[in-house]
C-alpha cells in the first residue's frame, strides 16, 4: 500500500506577527516554523496504518522553500514517513489554494497512491480548500473532517464530524481524507529517529521537473490588516450578583445591542 | 605544555584561542537543533500538563511514568554507546538535551539521575558483560536506575563513607551494610550504582539490585524545591550483592565517583543555562503587560537593568558551557572509536577538563540564582505567589549550588587542580606566573594605544583578567607553597578570578566568531552583552586580586604588587544605561533571552 501525506510548514501559533499597519505582505523573517498541526494528524495516521502491518510506504509531499526541509525531516521522516518530495520553486511564492492543489496533484500523479492524507486545513491561511481541490483534480473520492479512519480491502470507513453528531462514510480506494483533531494523538519523533531521518530519501523538484507551467493564482491577497485594538473592558459592579446580572443584561441589550 | 595537538584542561589561562576554534551554540547542526526542539516539545506535551500534581503536590511517582515516556522517545539514550542500544552522542548534544530538559523542573533532576550519574558509571567503568546486561535496558528506560554516594555522615567528604562490603567465604558475593541518603529516584529505581568500603577500607563501586533482600527505601524527603523528584534514603542490611557486580576495581571506587561528578557538573552547567532562559522567559512578558504609573515595567530603567544584567550573565554562562562542550568533544574525537577501551578513555578526556567542568558548574549555577532572584523581583508580589512559575524556579534553583559538589568544594578544586597540573608538569603555570610578576614589577608601558579597534579595549580586559589570575595565584603559590590548600579564602578568590576570565573570554570568542561570520552588525547583540558583562567582571576581579595580594604580601612587596594589579585591572567605565537599554530592548522584543 502506498500512502501520501500532504504536509505544510506554517508559522508556529505562538509566533508574534509584527504588522503595525495594513500591508500587502507580512514580514515573516523572524518566524518559528512548524508542521501544520492538522497535517501532524495525517502523518500520525499514516504511521499508525504502517505500524498495523503489511507493506506500507509513506511519502510526505510538500511545497516550500529550502527551509521546509528541517520540518519535513523532524516531523515527517523522523516520525515514520519513508521518503519525501519537496517542490521548491520561487514561482510558487504566494501561490493560492488552486495553484498549490495543481502542483500537489501533479506530484501525486507521478505515483499511484492508495490513500492520500492531509490536514483539514492549515493554521496560517485557514482556508481548508487544498485537500479537497487535490481530490477533485485527481478525480478521487474525498472524505473531510475525519475523526476516525478504518481501512478495509480496497475501501475505507471514516467517521466525520457534522453539526450535532457524526456521519459514517464509506469510500473506495484510492481516496483522499482530510484529518481533524481527535483522529489520533501525534507522537513526537524519537531522538534516534531524528538522527536516522537524514538517511531517508528526500527529493527536491521544481515545477519544470514536474512538466508543469507554474500555475497562475485565481485569488490575490491585497492587504493584511492587524486586528482592531481591543476595546476597553468594563467591569459591572453591584452589591448583589443578581443586580450585577440585571445591569449586564441591560448593557448587552441597550448599549452593545447584542441581545 | 603537553605535545598534544588539541587543547588541554586549564590551558585557556596560558594560551590564546582563535575564535574559529571555540565551539558556540551557533555551531549546532540541523540534527542538534531538531533534538533540542523535540526535547522542548517533550516538556510542553508531557510535563506541563502534570505540573500541578508533580511540582506543587509533590507526587513523585509521576517521575517514573515520565521517565518511561522519555525512554520511549530516546531521551535516555544519548549517553549510551551505540553498541549497547544508545546513540553515543557527543557532549555538545548531551549538554543541549540537559539545557532543554531543565524547563521540566524536577524532571530535569530525575532525568539526570537516571541517564547521567545512574547510567554513566557502567558506560565508563563496566565490564562488557555488565554493559550488555544493563545498558540496553537503561537506554530505553525499561529499567530505572539511580546513584548513591552521599551518606548521613559523609557529603562533600564522600570517601569517608561508612557503608561496608564484606566478601563471602566462597567469594561469590559481598554483604553490604549501611545507609545512603538523598538518593534521587530511589522511590522507584530498580537498581543503583552504590559505593561501599570493602572490609571497611577499600572504597568500591557496586551495581546493586534494589529488589534484593535487606534493601529498604526511606520516606520521601520534604524538600524546599524540586518537589516532583523522588529523594529517599537507601538502607542496606546484610544485602547480598554478587561479586560480579563490583563496578571497576575493588578499592578504585573514587575513580568512578570523581569522574562521574565531572559529567554531572558539565551537565548541570548546561541545565542551569536553561534555567536562566526559563526565568527570563517567565518574567519578561509580564514586564510588557504590567503597567505602573501608566508605564510598562519594561520601560523603567531599573527593570531594564535587571533584564540586561541577567541576559548578559546568561550569555557569558552559555558561552563558557558550550565552549567547554567543544573542548570535551575535540579531545574525545582524538580517540579511536574501535578501541575496546574507548569509553573508559573518553572519561579520561573529560577528566582532563575537570577544571573547566567545575568552573561552569559554579558559574552557571550562580548566574541561574541571579536570574531566578532578579526575575522574581520583576514580578513584585506576583513573583512571590505560586500562581506564577518564578516562585518555583526560585526554590528549585537553590539545590544547584549544593549538589554535584557544593560550589565551595568546586571553588577549592579549580585553583587546586591548576596547581596540581602545574606540579605534575602538565601545565607551565609557574613560568607564566613568573613572567606576569616580572611585568607587574617592571616599568609600565607608555605606548600610546591609539584609537581602539573592534572590541579592542575588551580584548585587553580579558587578557588582563588572565594575567590577574596568574599573578594572584602565582603569588599565593609562592607564599604558601603546599600550605595553599588550607587558604580557603585565597583559593575561592582565585577561583572567582579564573571563572570570570574563562567566562569573559568565552563570550568574547563567541562574539568575535559571530562577527567574523555575519559582520559586526550581526554580532551587535552579543557584543553589547559581552561588553556589559566584562566591565563589571573586571571590577570584581580587581577586588579579588587585591585581596589575594593582601593575604600574601606585606610592605613594599605588597605595594608593588597592588600597583601592578591596579595597572592590570584599570579600565574606564562604560555607559551602562545605554547598554541596558539596547540589551533589554532585544530581550523584551524576543520575550526572553536572545543573542540578537
Amino acid at each position: 500500500m502506498k500512502i501520501a501525506v500532504l504536509a505544510k510548514q506554517v508559522p508556529d501559533s505562538e509566533t508574534r506577527i509584527n504588522l503595525p499597519a495594513p500591508a500587502p505582505e507580512i514580514d515573516d523573517s523572524g518566524f518559528t516554523r512548524v508542521l501544520n498541526p492538522y497535517d501532524a494528524y495525517a502523518v500520525e495516521e499514516a504511521v499508525k496504518i504502517k505500524e498495523a502491518g503489511g507493506e506500507v510506504e509513506i511519502t510526505a509531499i510538500t511545497i516550500g522553500p529550502e527551509t521546509v526541509k528541517e520540518t519535513v525531516k523532524k516531523d515527517c521522516l523522523a516520525v515514520g514517513c519513508d521518503k519525501a518530495v519537496i517542490v521548491t520553486d520561487p514561482a510558487l511564492d504566494g501561490a493560492d489554494e488552486a495553484a498549490v492543489a495543481s502542483v500537489l496533484a501533479a506530484v501525486l500523479q507521478k505515483e499511484s497512491y492508495d490513500l492520500i492524507l492531509c490536514g483539514l486545513k492549515a493554521i496560517d491561511d485557514d482556508s481548508g480548500q487544498v485537500g479537497i481541490l487535490v481530490a477533485e483534480k485527481l478525480g478521487l473520492p474525498h472524505v473531510s473532517v475525519v475523526t476516525k479512519l478504518t481501512l478495509g480491502d480496497g475501501s475505507l470507513e471514516a467517521e466525520r464530524e457534522i453539526e450535532g453528531g457524526k456521519e459514517i462514510v464509506n469510500a473506495s480506494l484510492p481516496a483522499l481524507v482530510t484529518c481533524q483533531k481527535g483522529l489520533n494523538e501525534p507522537r513526537l519523533p524519537s531522538l534516534p529517529n531524528i538522527m536516522k531521518a537524514g538517511a531517508k530519501p528526500m527529493e527536491t523538484v521544481t515545477c519544470a521537473d514536474l512538466g508543469l507551467e507554474p500555475p497562475a493564482n485565481l485569488v490575490q491577497v491585497k492587504t493584511y490588516s492587524p486586528p482592531p485594538a481591543r476595546g476597553e473592558c468594563r467591569l459591572v459592579e453591584a452589591d448583589e450578583p443578581a443586580a450585577a446580572a440585571k445591569e449586564l443584561a441591560r448593557l448587552l441589550n441597550e448599549e452593545a445591542k447584542v441581545i | 605544555m603537553s605535545d598534544k595537538s588539541y587543547p588541554t584542561g586549564g590551558e585557556f589561562l596560558l594560551k590564546e584561542t582563535a575564535p574559529a576554534d571555540c565551539f558556540t551554540p551557533e555551531d549546532f547542526d540541523e540534527n542538534q537543533r531538531m533534538i533540542a526542539q523535540t526535547v522542548e516539545d517533550f516538556v510542553t506535551r508531557h510535563i506541563h500538563p502534570v505540573v500541578e500534581k508533580f511540582e506543587y503536590e509533590g507526587d513523585t511517582s509521576l517521575g517514573k511514568s515520565l521517565l518511561k515516556e522519555a525512554g520511549q522517545m530516546g531521551l535516555l539514550m544519548a549517553d549510551v554507546p551505540e553498541a549497547y542500544g544508545g546513540m553515543g552522542s557527543d557532549k555538545a548534544t548531551i549538554m543541549l538535551v540537559s539545557e532543554k530538559i531543565s524547563a521540566g523542573g524536577s524532571f530535569a533532576v530525575t532525568h539526570g539521575a537516571h541517564s547521567g550519574i545512574g547510567t554513566l558509571p557502567i558506560v565508563y567503568f563496566g565490564t562488557p558483560e555488565q554493559k550488555q546486561e544493563y545498558l540496553p535496558a537503561l537506554a530505553t528506560g525499561e529499567k530505572l536506575t539511580c546513584y548513591a554516594l552521599t551518606e548521613p555522615g559523609s557529603g562533600s567528604d564522600a570517601l569517608a563513607a561508612a557503608t561496608t562490603a564484606v566478601l563471602s567465604e566462597d567469594g561469590s558475593h559481598y554483604v553490604l551494610c549501611g545507609t545512603k541518603q538523598y538518593i534521587t529516584n530511589a522511590g522507584y529505581a530498580e537498581m543503583v550504582i552504590l559505593f561501599a568500603k570493602v572490609d571497611g577500607e577499600h572504597f568500591t563501586g557496586f551495581i546493586v539490585d534494589l529488589k534484593s533482600d535487606g534493601v529498604s527505601i526511606g520516606v520521601e524527603e520534604k524538600k524546599m524545591g524540586i518537589k516532583g523528584s523522588s529523594t529517599c534514603a537507601i538502607i542496606l542490611e546484610d544485602v547480598q550483592v554478587p561479586a560480579a557486580n563490583v563496578l571497576g576495581e575493588v578499592g578504585k571506587g573514587h575513580l568512578i565517583a570523581f569522574n562521574i561528578l565531572n559529567v554531572g557538573r558539565f551537565k548541570l552547567g548546561a541545565s542551569t543555562v536553561g534555567g536562566c532562559k526559563l526565568a527570563l522567559a517567565s518574567a519578561v512578558p509580564y514586564t510588557k503587560d504590567r503597567k505602573q504609573f501608566d508605564t510598562r515595567l519594561c520601560d523603567f530603567g531599573l527593570i531594564r537593568r535587571k533584564i540586561a544584567d541577567v541576559a548578559a550573565a546568561t550569555f557569558a554562562a552559555e558561552s563558557m558551557v558550550y565552549r567547554t562542550a567543544g573542548l570535551l568533544d575535540t579531545a574525545i574525537a582524538t580517540l579511536d572509536k574501535a578501541d575496546p577501551e574507548y569509553d573508559r578513555k573518553s572519561i579520561g578526556q573529560v577528566e582532563e577538563f575537570s577544571i573547566e567542568c567545575s568552573m561552569i558548574k559554579v558559574f552557571a549555577t550562580e548566574v541561574c540564582a541571579l536570574a531566578a532572584d532578579e526575575c522574581l523581583q520583576m514580578l513584585g508580589g506576583y513573583g512571590y505567589c505560586q500562581e506564577y512559575p518564578l516562585e518555583r524556579i526560585y526554590r528549585d534553583e537553590r539545590i544547584n549550588r549544593i549538589f554535584e559538589g557544593t560550589n565551595e568544594i568546586n571553588r577549592m578544586l579549580v585553583p587546586g587542580m591548576i596547581m596540581r597540573k602545574a606540579l605534575k608538569g602538565e601545565l607551565p603555570f609557574l613560568p607564566a606566573a613568573q613572567a606576569v610578576a616580572e611585568e607587574l614589577t617592571g616599568l609600565p608601558s607608555f605606548e600610546d594605544p591609539g584609537e581602539p579597534g573592534y572590541l579592542e579595549i575588551e580584548v585587553d580586559l580579558v587578557a588582563n583578567m588572565k594575567k590577574s589570575a596568574l599573578a594572584a595565584l602565582g603569588l599565593a603559590a609562592q607564599k604558601f607553597g603546599m600550605g595553599l590548600k588550607d587558604q580557603q579564602g585565597v583559593l575561592a578568590d582565585a577561583a572567582d578570578i579564573l571563572m570570570e576570565a574563562y567566562a569573559c573570554e568565552s563570550a568574547l570568542l563567541r562574539t568575535q566568531k559571530r562577527a567574523a561570520a555575519e559582520g559586526e552588525e550581526g554580532a551587535a547583540g552579543m557584543a553589547d552583552m559581552f561588553v556589559l558583562y566584562v566591565h563589571d567582571a573586571m571590577d570584581r576581579v580587581a577586588v579579588k586580586a587585591r585581596n589575594i595580594m593582601a593575604a600574601c604580601a606585606e610592605g613594599d612587596e605588597l605595594r608593588t604588587m597592588l600597583a601592578g594589579v591596579r595597572r592590570l585591572t584599570k579600565h574606564d567605565p562604560v555607559k551602562r544605561a545605554e547598554l541596558h537599554d539596547r540589551i533589554a530592548e532585544r530581550v523584551v522584543d524576543a520575550d526572553g533571552f536572545t543573542v540578537g
